[in-house]
């Protein structure tokens, strides 16, 4: 079989090379198609002198709708691939990630009881349903935690049925509060299904801090993660703070997940799809796959952005329904496909 | 010493030295894994102390312990796609910060407990690969490669065959001896402790039944009454050291 000793180098430049692909792409596909030539034009500017006339029409859709909502998607993306795959390494479980272990749910109900709250939606009020995300995120991932331990334990099996059964009612919650709410229905709904319908640079600005936190943390978590997977007791012998160590990274990998659910809504199988792509391309070294499924995350997720937009254009499908579309078969094909591999996890 | 409510060894006195090899045998269950985890920190006794030159283990913290005790676990559920080297370079954690990754002088480390383990020449390949007893010198690589003077091992010849064992021990020995390393081995194998371990630790019933050289602790009687069978002890015809024989 093909050993481990792949270029250390070809899997950056095939995440980089995905990434520029799906920005440009995702620049230039919408509503109003602009051409690879006039992005390029508009986005130099600036430095270089053009020739050719852009129409100014061009530049605002630009700036204002699809840059904003380029960098919102690839913070989310990048957000859920290091999330998805730090719970998969912290869990030693190659199903654990966001929304399997109920995270994503969890996250979900704070931010729609946030939103009930009618905070007014400036920056302010937006800053605060991603940190009441995280707290919800945080109580799930210690109740699911404390459902699924057995003695010193988390088996998988116990892991699951936790996250379902949490996912499940803290769901049932979130729809009663919106049915509750009529108020602020529209805009749970709107978030329910893709995130807000607000645009432009807010969400950005308020999402940026919380991913730059959680990705700063988890990208450094590699070697941890790493010596983890050897187990806990080896893992102490080798001179690692299991406890301290574990703490950190559900803390980190919680706020990631809860700021892309507070975003975008909640957005399956991402987490679950972009580790496990990256380990069969690139091997199981946590350091080498958590800044790789960082990247390889917010090109997926551009990517299911891409088909949202334009596969009944003008109208947008949620990015949760094309990711679970896209996602659920393509995780069925990878699990036929490496059996072998997966049982010996 | 045990676990909560339940204690498996009372008023066990142990010392190990530099340079030798000591066996802890006794029958199932009578506390040798007990013996390996409190001695590696990772327990603390319910009551006495384990210290290192007049420190107690279990009050340092986990990286200053795993810099003066290294184990070596049975080779069980390793990851299976981590390259060997990989593996062995995990044995520098306790001198590496959680931000920190290997330096050059890590990477000669464990390059050279791979060249004495004789696992060199696998150094690219992913653990699945590789056999039990190949996996087991990877791992007494990693121990190697954290540079403890303490050797913790617990049945580390459980899963190989008879070639692999004599391999497995006989390096570890050899190790103890080169590298003056003190070695605390659990083991079931009666002959393997025969032939390999300096001093030998009989446990039974919760309790040390004896301390000494193999001679005198692979003793009819005292094995005949700690593992409640009769056993017969010969002189090996190979190498003259105690062979011990169900008699039953």
């Amino acid at each position: 079989m093909k050993s481990a000793a792949v270029s250390s180098i070809s899997p950056w430049i095939w995440t980089v090379g995905a990434l520029v692909v799906a920005i440009v792409a995702s620049v230039a596909i919408g509503a109003v198609s602009i051409p690879v030539d006039a992005v390029a034009g508009i986005l130099l500017s600036p430095l270089v002198e053009f020739e050719s006339e852009i129409p100014p029409a061009f530049s605002t859709i630009l700036y204002e709708i699809r840059l904003p909502n380029l960098v919102l998607v690839a913070l989310a993306g990048m957000a859920l691939g290091a999330s998805g795959t730090a719970f998969q390494g912290l869990f030693r479980n190659p199903l654990a990630d966001p929304y399997v272990i109920g995270v994503a749910a969890g996250a979900g109900l704070a931010a729609v009881l946030a939103m009930s709250a009618q905070w007014p939606a400036d920056l302010l009020g937006m800053a605060a349903i991603p940190a009441a995300a995280f707290v919800g995120a945080l109580l799930t991932v210690a109740l699911v935690y404390a459902l699924a331990r057995v003695g010193r334990s988390t088996p998988v099996t116990t892991l699951i049925l936790a996250g379902v059964a949490v996912s499940s009612f803290a769901t049932a919650i979130t729809s009663m509060t919106m049915l509750l709410s009529t108020s602020e229905l529209h805009r749970a709904v709107t978030w329910m299904v893709g995130g807000f319908a607000l645009g432009g640079w807010g969400p950005v600005m308020a999402a940026l801090p919380y991913v730059a936190l959680a990705l700063a943390v988890l990208l450094t978590m590699g070697r941890p993660l790493d010596v983890l997977q050897f187990g806990d007791e080896q893992a102490g012998q080798l001179g690692l703070d299991v406890d301290r160590v574990k703490l950190v990274i559900v803390v980190a990998a919680s706020l990631a997940a809860a700021t892309a659910v507070a975003f975008l809504g909640i957005i399956a199988f991402v987490g679950l799809v972009v580790p496990h792509l990256a380990r069969l391309l690139w091997g199981t070294s946590y350091r080498r796959l958590l800044p790789l499924a960082t990247l390889l995350g917010a090109s997926f997720l551009l990517g299911a952005d891409i088909v949202a937009r334009s596969i009944i254009s003008p109208r947008v499908l949620p990015l949760g329904v094309v990711t679970a579309v896209v996602g659920a078969p393509f995780f069925l094909y990878l699990l036929a496909r490496s059996k072998r591999r997966l049982r010996a996890w | 010493m045990g676990y909560r409510d339940l204690t498996v060894l009372r008023g066990v006195t142990l010392e190990i030295v530099p340079g030798e090899v000591l066996a802890v045998i006794g029958p199932n269950g009578v506390g040798k894994s007990t013996i390996v985890r409190v001695a590696s920190g990772r327990l603390p006794p319910q009551s006495g102390r384990v210290g290192i030159n007049g420190r107690a283990l279990h009050e340092l913290s986990p990286s200053a312990r795993a810099q003066l005790v290294c184990v070596v676990p049975q080779a069980t559920n390793l990851p299976p796609t981590f390259r060997a080297m990989d593996v062995v370079l995990m044995g520098r954690t306790p001198y590496l910060g959680w931000f920190e990754t290997e330096s050059q002088e890590d990477r000669k480390l464990a390059t050279e407990a791979m060249a004495l383990t004789d696992t060199l020449d696998m150094a690219e390949r992913l653990v699945e690969e590789l056999s039990g007893g190949e996996q087991q010198r990877l791992l007494i690589a990693r121990a190697l490669a954290q540079a403890s003077p303490i050797m913790l091992l617990d049945e580390p010849t459980a899963h190989l065959d008879l070639r692999h064992q004599d391999r497995v021990l006989g390096l570890v020995r050899r190790l103890a001896k080169e590298k003056d390393l003190a070695v605390l081995l659990a083991l079931h194998d009666l002959n393997l402790v025969s032939r390999y371990a300096d001093r030998v630790v009989l446990l039974s019933d919760g309790v040390v039944r004896q301390v000494g050289d193999p001679e005198q602790v692979l003793n009819p009687d005292l094995l005949a009454e700690a593992y409640g069978i009769r056993i017969d002890v010969v002189p090996s015809p190979v190498d003259g050291k105690p062979l011990v024989l169900s008699a039953e």
